[in-house]
C-alpha cells in the first residue's frame, strides 16, 4: 500500500471517528485487501484469514471513535490483525490437542507448510509484544509511516531497536534460537 | 460466526461501529443524566423530569450521530451545568425558590437563573471554532437551555422567564460582537 493510500485511510478513519458515515465504505474497501491478505498468509488459510481479518476490522471500527489522527490507520489495522491471528492460532492449537492425529493437511507441499509454520510462529511471537512494539515493527517492515507519529528518525530507530530486542527475547524464549 | 466475504464483513463491521458509538454516547451522557435526574428530583415536577428525559435522549442521540451536533452538545452540556446546578445550590442554602417572584422580598432564584443562563451562553459562544450559524452553536445552546429549564423550573414560571432573559440578554450582544469581528 502506497503513502497516498495510507494518507487517505487516515483521513477516512478520522472522518469516521467524527461520525461521517460516508467514510465507512471507502475505508473498508481500502483496509480489507491488505488486512485479509496479511491474515491469510499468517494463518496459511484463506478462510481463517478472512475470519481473522473480519474480527480485526470489527475491533478497529468499534474503536474508530478513539482514533488518533497522528497515528497510522493501516498499521493499527495490521496490529489488530496480528492479535487476531494469534487468537485463531491458539484456538487451532487447542482444537488440535483434542483431535485424533493423522488426518491433517497431507496434500500440502513441505516447503509451503514450513513457510506457513514459520510465518505463523512469527505472528504468534509478535502477538506477545505490546501493541506499540508491534506497530513499530510492522511499520518498519512495511515501510509505512505507522508508529512514527512526530518522532525524529533517531528516536524511531531507538524504538525499533528496543522492539526488535524484545522480539528476539520472546522468540528465543519460545523457540530457543535466533 | 457469519460468513466473512467482504460484503458480509462490511455489514458486520458497520453494525459493530454503530453499536460502539451508541455505547460510547450513552457512557458520555451518563454523568449529565445523573445531574439532570438529581435536579429533576429537586424540581419535584413531572415537567422537569420530562425535559430531563428529553435532554438525556438528545445527548445520547447526538453523541451517537456525531459530527457538529455531538461537538456542540458536549460544549452545551458542560455550559448547561451552571443553570442546572446553581438554583439547586441556592435551594440547598435554605432559600425557598418556590416563593420566588419579581415582587417577592428576595427573588434570589430568578436572579440566579438569569445570571447562570447568561453565563452558559457567553461561555458557549466564546468557544473557538463556533460560527454563529453553525450547527455546533445551535445544538450547544439547545442543550444548555434544556438543562437550564430542568434546573430553573424549581423557581416556577418566573425562574424560566429569568433563564430566557439571561440567554437573550447575553446571547444577542455576544452574537453582534462575533458578527462584527
Amino acid at each position: 500500500m502506497d503513502e497516498l493510500a495510507r494518507h487517505r485511510a487516515n483521513q477516512l478513519l478520522a472522518a469516521l471517528a467524527d461520525g461521517d458515515r460516508a467514510a465507512f465504505d471507502p475505508l473498508f474497501q481500502l483496509l480489507w485487501p491488505p488486512v485479509s491478505r496479511f491474515a491469510s498468509r499468517a494463518l496459511a488459510s484463506a478462510s481463517d484469514g478472512e475470519e481473522a481479518a473480519q474480527e480485526a476490522l470489527m475491533r478497529l471500527f468499534e474503536r474508530a471513535s478513539e482514533f488518533d489522527p497522528d497515528r497510522d490507520a493501516v498499521t493499527w489495522a495490521l496490529t489488530l490483525a496480528a492479535w487476531e491471528c494469534r487468537t485463531v492460532r491458539r484456538r487451532r492449537q487447542r482444537r488440535k490437542e483434542v483431535e485424533l492425529p493423522g488426518d491433517d493437511h497431507r496434500a500440502a507441499a513441505p516447503v509451503d507448510v514450513a513457510a506457513a509454520q514459520l510465518e505463523a510462529a512469527a505472528v504468534e511471537v509478535l502477538g506477545t509484544l505490546s501493541p506499540a512494539d508491534v506497530q513499530v515493527i510492522l511499520a518498519s517492515v512495511m515501510g509505512g509511516a505507522g508508529g512514527r507519529g512526530d518522532a525524529a528518525p533517531a528516536t524511531l530507530r531507538k524504538r525499533l531497536e528496543r522492539a526488535l530486542a524484545r522480539l528476539r527475547v520472546a522468540w528465543r524464549s519460545r523457540h530457543g534460537t535466533l | 460466526m457469519e460468513r466473512s466475504d467482504p460484503a458480509s464483513a462490511a455489514r458486520r463491521c458497520r453494525r459493530a461501529y454503530e453499536r460502539a458509538r451508541l455505547r460510547r454516547a450513552t457512557v458520555q451522557a451518563f454523568p449529565f443524566g445523573l445531574a439532570l435526574a438529581v435536579a429533576a428530583a429537586n424540581g419535584g415536577s413531572w415537567r422537569a423530569a420530562a425535559v430531563a428525559g428529553l435532554v438525556v435522549a438528545a445527548l445520547v442521540t447526538g453523541g451517537w450521530y456525531g459530527r457538529g451536533i455531538a461537538r456542540g452538545m458536549r460544549i452545551g452540556a458542560v455550559a448547561g451545568l451552571v443553570p442546572l446546578l446553581c438554583p439547586m445550590l441556592v435551594s440547598a442554602l435554605g432559600h425557598h425558590c418556590a416563593g420566588c417572584a419579581p415582587a417577592a422580598p428576595m427573588p434570589l432564584c430568578i436572579l440566579v437563573c438569569t445570571l447562570s443562563g447568561a453565563a452558559a451562553v457567553i461561555w458557549t459562544a466564546s468557544r473557538p471554532g463556533f460560527s454563529l450559524r453553525s450547527i455546533e452553536l445551535a445544538s450547544a445552546t439547545g442543550i444548555a437551555a434544556g438543562m437550564g429549564v430542568v434546573g430553573c423550573v424549581v423557581a416556577g414560571g418566573f425562574g424560566l422567564l429569568g433563564l430566557a432573559t439571561g440567554i437573550v440578554v447575553a446571547g444577542v450582544p455576544t452574537a453582534i460582537v462575533r458578527a462584527v469581528r
